[in-house]
């Protein structure tokens, strides 16, 4: 029964325009954002060094003059002036130099200076001009990692995962979860259209309900996928990112690790699949309770911006934080953790978070669906919604 | 099969049905008869549990209520209700409504085809919804309910929009349903069609059933001729009339033969002859005419 229904629901979903009209978002979101992509030249590993070295230069110019007075600032100048040089070595390494190890040892030696200079309070360098410690720790994580992988290194070395990050966190987050409160909007809701040719069904609720997730489910992470793939394949033939070997940088348990884009892909794929179970059964309790396609939209958009109101109308809203769980890039990056101020928020909290709210949900709808059957009616009888 | 016991269903001060009790087993077609709004679509929900009644409870096989869930799935594998036209999928062939409804409840639809070809739906079953005439659409709802092929059906206006020949296609296969015992609850405004398939007719009104009307062992016989009112009024004044007597809707007069034996018989009849180019007849009062006695008379 349960197949045959899902079945029913395949077809259903086949016929729906609005569907169609999702997918082809998902099928060229990703080639459309390579293709804009491709319009900027991203920074070189190369340029990158000589900003770094333009800061540097900057810096110099606002402690020589302190230094004769300071001793700090004395110590901090013989700092810098070995950092400059480690800088200088780099851009060396990466250019005629051509050695991958030199510029990895030196780049780790330049950071254990940097941590020095934040260990000595920074003084007599302005705000401005402070490399941030996590920046720092950062870097430090993805040249350990180049060095353990014994990874050549060379100025396009980042241009693959540069790509596929920024893509990949462009679509998690709102883009997602407004794409999937629009294909979910009518889980329940269209029902109320056809309701005395599908209200008899001799199905359990739950039955129904798991069946619409998963042919929901199916079909939206496919196109994702599909989309996903073809926007790659377009990266890798005309933006020459096919190093998927190199790191990015994860946050876990409150450092920074370094993973290769492969693995970092891995990670982002299969927590948007989690996202979007949770995302399909948050619509179904949303249709449950409002029975309005628009209604799933907006009080779904809402509860995601929640926990931003309520922060800024100065409450604590760590309860909510799950909701945010739905950026899942953006929990991968750490920019979540900094965002919310819980160091504790990485991969791993969230995915286990998410299942519990996947649970939560379903255990809603569950009791929800059981309370129907319990109400007494008291002044008027009581229509059966789904 | 199926026992309704003190069911209402009442709106603030209106109530649409009013502590309804009626038991039916199976083998039986069951036609349900009130003018719009007295409350057979309002039966029928509370019957398949799209309304939960103020009061009363629905019973089926002596065993199921629609108490939980469980009990309610045991009850839906049993009962098919008649779908609505306007809630048909327009983008789906009239084969993929049949095909559903034949998976849903039977788990095949080997079943389909014979259907379809009993129906005469071949030229268009293939086509999609949106196509369909009235008449197209009325008779793919009553396939839908051959392909589920429950034990409990509840057709509500089963032969709106369709001709002559839908309709006596349609009376056919309730007629075989019947002899496959099934239950089926008939609400019909096609009030002489009921009388050719129908076991029993219940008149609703006021939210109670004032009139069960049995099609299958009806012994009460009536004489029965169309006179006007002044015709009527002239019978009166001339002869003494027994009191269970009807003049129905100020068209249809009917006197009881119960209680006569054949020279009263005789006697009525001679009477009667003098309306000349008047039909007479002799049998139970139909459903058109207990419709009148009920719901026309002033």
């Amino acid at each position: 029964m349960f197949w045959k229904y899902t079945l029913f629901e395949t077809k259903i979903l086949l016929h729906n325009r609005k569907n169609w009209f999702v997918a082809s978002c998902l099928l060229l979101f990703f080639l459309v954002f390579f293709i804009n992509s491709s319009q900027e030249e991203p920074m070189s590993l190369k340029d990158q060094k000589r900003e770094e070295a333009r800061i540097m230069n900057a810096t110099f110019d606002h402690i020589e003059v302190q230094r004769e007075d300071v001793p700090e600032i004395s110590e901090i100048y013989d700092i810098l002036t070995k950092q400059s040089s480690l800088i200088n070595f780099q851009v060396y390494y990466l250019g005629i130099g051509d050695d991958s190890e030199q510029y990895i040892e030196n780049g780790l030696e330049l950071n254990q200076l940097r941590l020095k200079v934040h260990e000595l309070g920074n003084k007599g360098i302005p705000d401005y001009l402070i490399t941030p410690r996590e920046e720092i720790l950062k870097e430090n994580a993805l040249l350990n990692y180049m060095k353990d992988h014994k990874l050549p290194i060379g100025a396009d070395s980042f241009l693959t995962n540069y790509y596929f990050v920024n893509a990949l966190q462009s679509m998690s987050g709102l883009l997602f979860l407004t794409i999937i409160l629009i294909s979910g909007s009518e889980l329940l809701v269209f029902e109320q259209r056809h309701r005395t040719l599908v209200k008899g069904f001799p199905i359990s609720f739950m039955k129904k309900v798991n069946a619409k997730v998963a042919v929901h489910f199916i079909y939206i992470y496919s196109f994702l996928l599909i989309g996903f793939l073809i926007g790659c394949t377009y990266a890798v033939e005309k933006l020459n990112a096919k190093d998927f070997s190199f790191p990015v940088l994860i946050y876990k348990t409150g450092d920074y690790v370094a993973v290769s884009t492969a693995q970092y892909l891995v990670f982002i794929i299969l927590g948007m699949a989690l996202v979007t179970v949770v995302l399909l059964y948050f619509s179904i309790l949303l249709n449950m309770l409002f029975q309005n396609a628009f209604a799933n939209l907006l009080v779904g958009l809402g509860i995601y911006y929640l926990p931003d109101l309520l922060v800024s109308a100065g409450m604590n809203t760590s309860y909510l934080h799950p909701i945010k769980f739905i950026n899942i890039a953006g929990v991968l990056s750490g920019d979540l953790a900094i965002q919310l101020g819980n160091s504790s928020i990485d991969y791993k909290y969230a995915i286990i978070l998410l299942m519990a709210v996947t649970i939560f949900l379903n255990i809603s709808i569950y009791l929800i669906n059981t309370y129907s059957y319990r109400r007494k009616p008291k002044d008027v009888p009581l229509e059966k919604v789904f | 099969m199926i026992k309704i016991k003190d069911v209402t269903v009442a709106y603030k001060d209106k109530k649409v049905l009013d502590k309804l009790t009626l038991t039916a087993e199976k083998g039986e077609i069951i036609g349900l008869v009130a003018p719009n709004g007295t409350g057979k679509t309002t039966l029928f929900k509370v019957m398949s549990n799209y309304l939960k009644p103020n009061s009363g409870v629905v019973i089926f096989n002596n065993k199921f209520e629609y108490k939980t869930e469980k009990d309610e799935l045991s009850i839906r594998k049993q009962l098919v209700t008649f779908p609505d036209q306007d809630d048909l999928f327009e983008e789906l062939t009239g084969v993929d409504h049949m095909n559903l409804y034949g998976n849903m409840w039977k788990g095949t639809t080997k079943h389909v085809p014979s259907i379809i070809e009993k129906l005469k739906m071949t030229s268009y079953v293939k086509k999609k919804v949106r196509t369909y005439s009235l008449g197209m659409r009325q008779r793919l709802c009553f396939a839908m309910m051959m392909a589920a092929d429950t034990p409990v059906m509840l057709m509500d206006e089963v032969m709106n929009g369709l001709d002559i020949a839908n309709v006596v296609l349609i009376s056919d296969c309730l007629i075989q349903m019947k002899k496959e015992e099934k239950l089926i609850f008939v609400a019909s405004h096609l009030l002489e069609n009921l009388d050719l398939y129908a076991d029993r007719v219940l008149y609703l009104k006021d939210g109670v059933i004032i009139h069960q009307q049995s099609l299958v062992d009806s012994t009460k016989d009536y004489i029965k001729m169309e006179l006007k009112p002044d015709e009527y009024k002239q019978l009166l004044t001339d002869y003494k009339f027994p009191d269970d007597h009807l003049y129905i809707a100020n068209h249809l007069f009917c006197i009881p033969l119960v209680h006569m034996d054949i020279e009263e018989k005789t006697e009525w009849i001679e009477r009667l002859l003098v309306y000349k180019g008047k039909e007479l007849k002799i049998g139970p009062l139909g459903t058109v005419e207990n419709y009148e006695k009920y719901y026309l008379e002033v």
